[in-house]
């Protein structure tokens, strides 16, 4: 499943403003992808591929395993956010399946 | 037994809260034009959310009166702990709709006052106005209000303060961020007044280039905040029981060693925290999107108000340090109300690691390193200090171990129970 995973210290503002973020950018590439957002702690549990975070929390979650991790200097540049995920990986992958 | 409209809505809805908010997450993902399954879903779990609440409310709340019982044993004194969440999640319990009502009103009210007056503002962390909404619900309700007037001046006082905090410390977040794209939506907007305002006077004399700090390891440590509740309940509890009368806990606690005892104390707070944490974070991921949804629609020229952490990038080290300072700052107010008084506030790791750390990198920005320092264990003194006057306004929610956490909290509360003292 494509699912990209949003995740701030306790999950429930920073996560959830990027998630918005997120959801708008995926309407506007027409990509089906699920976003959901959670705190550090639950992270592990999701086994997500993607993992976008604030900047400031990426040393933290590097451990997570084999998965694809984006910080943001910038939560709120949606331009810079559709950089970041076009610069990714699995982003990438997902593009090419969708087309 | 037949009912009619008004009787169905009032028991019905209203005299349930869990329903009351699936309801208001109704109308929002209807306005939204949400696809049927994701209106159903997302109602169902906003009241799932609701519900978590509640019975993490209970769990946390049991832990605390043990760890309460331990520290008067040992020291004779009520320790207080600041915690945000479980506070509020006890108030629901009690209050549970006054709170949803002041939330619709008050988001209403502040949509309102965003589209016809110069301030901008739209508040977007919703948990804020949720721990907002339980003050106001607990300071009202012990006032003589009728349950309707409790809930509209609720809801235009929280509707004010979502608008007023933002206002308040945007002198200095838009120094940090360097313009007025995005705001700070955090009930802390008086403390990080008082950290610009003490950092612009220590600012050192020869304006230097301030180099960005570099990061450390260090920073990661505090990330997880499960582990950070837990080590430090254990701490409290472990601290407390090495002082306690020989015997006394073992007789508290079925025999058992107090490291076990500490353990499993910590892990029983943690727990009930997630829960309340994760019932938060259900509830909340329908409602806010609807309110900003709405915002973006009718409001045109918003500035996005949002949780404080967006700071923490512009200095990452300066929030660290802010966020240890601070907490600092607190264990000497707390070693100040041991001399004085026998209900002390025990500073909160949670509370002083968003509001000490986005007021340190306020601090830094505006008074360099000596700034950064001084600032922040002012503010950690101030913040852990305020909740003594607030403790006794929210008598009537019983004798609970925990009260809000940062300082516009405080002062809302002793300013409405001002005001509502000079009308009576």
């Amino acid at each position: 499943m494509k699912q990209i995973i949003v995740a701030c210290n306790s999950g429930l503002g920073t996560s959830l403003m990027i998630r918005l973020n997120i959801e708008a950018l995926m309407r506007e590439l027409d990509v089906q992808v699920s976003v959901e957002h959670t705190d550090v702690t639950s992270l592990k549990a999701h086994n997500a591929k993607l993992i976008v975070c604030s900047s400031y929390i990426m040393d933290s979650i590097e451990d997570a395993g084999n998965v694809e991790i984006i910080g943001l200097d910038d939560i709120m540049d949606r331009q810079y956010l559709k950089n970041e995920l076009l610069k990714s990986t699995v982003f990438q992958e997902w593009l090419a399946e969708t087309e | 037994m037949n009912m009619n409209a008004s009787q169905w809505f009032s028991n019905g809805i209203l005299g349930e809260p869990a329903l009351m908010l699936g309801f208001i997450a109704l109308i929002g993902l209807l306005l939204q034009k949400q696809p049927a399954q994701k209106v159903m879903s997302g109602t169902i779990k906003t009241m799932i959310g609701f519900k978590l609440m509640q019975i993490g409310a209970n769990e946390t709340g049991s832990s605390l009166s043990n760890m309460s019982a331990v520290i008067q044993n040992s020291f004779q004194i009520i320790g207080i702990i600041p915690h945000n969440e479980t506070i509020t999640a006890m108030a629901q319990m009690n209050y549970g709709e006054e709170m949803a009502v002041i939330m619709l009103v008050g988001m209403i009210v502040h949509l309102v006052i965003a589209r016809f007056t110069p301030a901008k503002y739209i508040f977007l962390a919703g948990h804020h106005i949720l721990f907002m909404s339980a003050l106001l619900a607990s300071l009202l309700i012990s006032s003589s209000l009728a349950t309707w007037q409790t809930m509209l001046i609720g809801g235009v006082l929280l509707a004010a303060a979502m608008t007023a905090s933002p206002m308040i410390s945007q002198r200095y977040v838009r120094k940090v961020v360097g313009g007025d794209q995005l705001a700070i939506a955090h009930f802390n907007s008086l403390g990080y007044l008082l950290s610009g305002f003490v950092g612009s006077l220590v600012k050192p004399r020869r304006q230097t280039e301030r180099p960005p700090l570099k990061k450390t390891k260090l920073s990661s440590l505090f990330q997880d905040h499960m582990v950070v509740i837990f080590g430090f309940t254990f701490l409290l509890f472990a601290s407390a029981s090495v002082f306690s009368p020989t015997g006394s806990i073992e007789s508290m606690f079925a025999g058992r060693h107090f490291i076990v005892v500490s353990i499993i104390q910590a892990t029983w707070f943690a727990g009930g925290c997630y829960i309340v944490l994760a019932g938060v974070r259900m509830m909340l991921s329908e409602i806010v999107p609807a309110f900003k949804g709405i915002a973006d629609r009718i409001v045109p020229g918003a500035i996005p108000a949002l949780d404080c952490p967006v700071l923490f990038s512009y200095a990452p080290i300066a929030a660290v340090t802010g966020f240890l300072l601070s907490f600092a700052g607190g264990f000497v107010a707390m070693a100040v109300m041991m001399q004085l008084q026998y209900t002390v506030i025990i500073p909160g790791v949670i509370p002083n690691f968003f509001s000490g750390g986005a007021a340190g990198v306020i601090a830094y920005h505006m008074g360099g390193k000596r700034g950064l320092v001084i600032a922040s264990l002012l503010h950690g003194f101030v913040m852990s200090m305020l909740p003594v006057f607030l403790v006794p306004l929210l008598s009537n929610l019983g004798y609970l171990r925990v009260t809000f956490a940062d300082i516009d909290f405080s002062v809302m509360g002793i300013i409405v129970d001002a005001v509502m003292k000079w009308f009576s």
